[in-house]
C-alpha cells in the first residue's frame, strides 16, 4: 500500500468517526448509529494512521547487500 | 464517540504501564515508567511490518481491526447501559480473536497459544456464574438497571461478594503477567502474538488497552455503581493494583492448574447459587 493512500484510508476514517460523533451530539443521528461508525471507523483509524508513518518514503539509503 | 475510544485506549495504556511498574517495585525492581507501555505502542508502529509468508493474511491482517471493533463496542455497551449479557458476547468474542490470531500466522509458537486460548476457555465460566448471581439480585441484566438497583440497596461488591470475587478471577485471567496468562508464556516466544509484529503489534496493544479498560470499568460499574469518572478511574486504579499483588507474588501456573481453579471457582460458585436459591426463594 502506498503512503498516500494509507494516510487518506486513516485520516477518512477518523473524519467519518468524528463526523458521525458530532452529528450525533447535533440530535441529527441517533446515538446508536454513532456509536456502530466509530467502531467500524476506530481500528480503520488506528492501523491506517499507523501504517502510514510507518511507510517508507522511498528516500532511504541503499542498504549493502555484500560485494 | 471517538474522544471516548481515544481516551480508553490512553487509559488502558497508562494502567498497562502501572500493571507493570507495581509487579516490578512488589519484585524488588525499579520497573518501566509508568508510560512505558504507551511508548511501547508507538515503537511498535514504527517498526517494520509485513505479513509472514506462512499466514492468512486476510485472517492475519483481518483479526487486528476485529480486536479493536469489539472492545469498541464492549465500551459503548457501558456507556450506554446495555445488556451484561452482550458483555459476555464480547469476551467470548475475545477468545476467538485470540484463537483467531493464533491461527492465522502457521507458525507453531502461535499455534500453541491458539491451543492453550480454547483450553482456557474455563475461564468464562465464572462470568457466566456471575452474570447469574447478579441476575438474581436485580432481576435484571441490563447495567442501567443494575447500577440503579445498587443506587437503591447498596453496591453487589457486599450483598453478592462471591460473584465479584468471581468476576476479578475473570479479569485476572485476562491480565498481562498473571497467574492465568498461559497463552502468552513465554516458553511459546509471545504465544498467540508471537508473530504479530510492527503495526499489527500496534493495534493490538490498543485492543488490550481496550479491554483492560472495558473489564475494570465494567468491575466498579456492575459490584460498585454508577460513580463521577474520577472517582471510577480511582477504583479501577485500585483494582488494577491488587491485580498487579496478585500477578507478582504468583508464578503462572501450567494449563491444567489454569483450568482446574477456574472450574473449581465456578463450581464454588454454583454452590452459592444453590443456597442463595434455597434460602431467599
Amino acid at each position: 500500500m502506498k503512503k498516500r493512500t494509507a494516510l487518506i484510508v486513516g485520516l477518512a476514517a477518523g473524519v467519518i468517526a468524528a463526523a458521525a460523533s458530532l452529528l450525533a451530539a447535533l440530535g441529527y443521528l441517533p446515538v446508536l448509529a454513532a456509536e456502530l461508525v466509530a467502531v467500524v471507523a476506530f481500528p480503520a483509524f488506528v492501523i491506517f494512521i499507523a501504517l502510514w508513518w510507518n511507510a517508507k518514503s522511498g528516500e532511504e539509503d541503499i542498504p549493502f547487500i555484500g560485494y | 464517540m471517538i474522544e471516548y475510544l481515544l481516551f480508553a485506549t490512553f487509559i488502558g495504556l497508562l494502567f498497562h504501564g502501572i500493571h507493570r511498574k507495581v509487579i516490578a517495585r512488589v519484585q524488588g525492581r525499579p520497573g518501566p515508567p509508568i508510560w512505558q507501555e504507551i511508548l511501547h505502542t508507538l515503537k511498535f508502529s514504527f517498526k517494520e511490518t509485513w505479513i509472514p509468508k506462512t499466514a492468512s493474511q486476510t485472517l492475519f491482517v483481518g483479526i487486528v481491526f476485529v480486536a479493536i471493533a469489539i472492545w469498541s463496542g464492549a465500551l459503548f455497551l457501558l456507556l450506554t447501559g446495555g445488556s451484561i449479557l452482550l458483555l459476555f458476547a464480547v469476551y467470548l468474542l475475545h477468545k476467538i480473536v485470540e484463537h483467531g490470531m493464533g491461527l492465522s500466522t502457521g507458525s507453531p509458537y502461535t499455534k500453541f497459544g491458539a491451543i492453550r486460548s480454547v483450553i482456557s476457555a474455563a475461564s468464562e465460566l465464572p462470568l457466566l456464574v456471575t452474570v447469574v448471581v447478579i441476575y438474581f439480585f436485580t432481576r435484571s441484566l441490563s447495567i442501567a438497571e443494575i447500577t440503579a438497583y445498587q443506587e437503591v440497596n447498596g453496591p453487589l461488591l457486599i450483598i453478592a461478594f462471591p460473584a465479584a470475587v468471581a468476576m476479578y478471577l475473570v479479569i485476572l485471567s485476562k491480565m498481562h503477567y498473571g497467574p492465568f496468562s498461559i497463552i502468552e508464556a513465554k516458553e511459546l516466544v509471545s504465544g498467540n502474538m508471537t508473530e504479530h509484529f510492527g503495526v499489527w503489534r500496534a493495534g493490538l496493544e490498543v485492543a488490550y488497552a481496550l479491554k483492560t479498560y472495558v473489564l475494570l470499568y465494567a468491575f466498579v460499574l456492575i459490584f460498585i455503581g454508577a460513580l463521577p469518572l474520577w472517582l471510577t478511574l480511582i477504583l479501577m486504579l485500585l483494582v488494577l493494583v491488587s491485580l498487579s499483588f496478585v500477578c507478582a507474588v504468583t508464578p503462572m501456573l501450567s494449563p491444567y492448574d489454569t483450568v482446574t481453579i477456574q472450574s473449581l471457582v465456578t463450581g464454588a460458585l454454583i454452590v452459592y447459587i444453590i443456597i442463595l436459591a434455597v434460602v431467599m426463594g
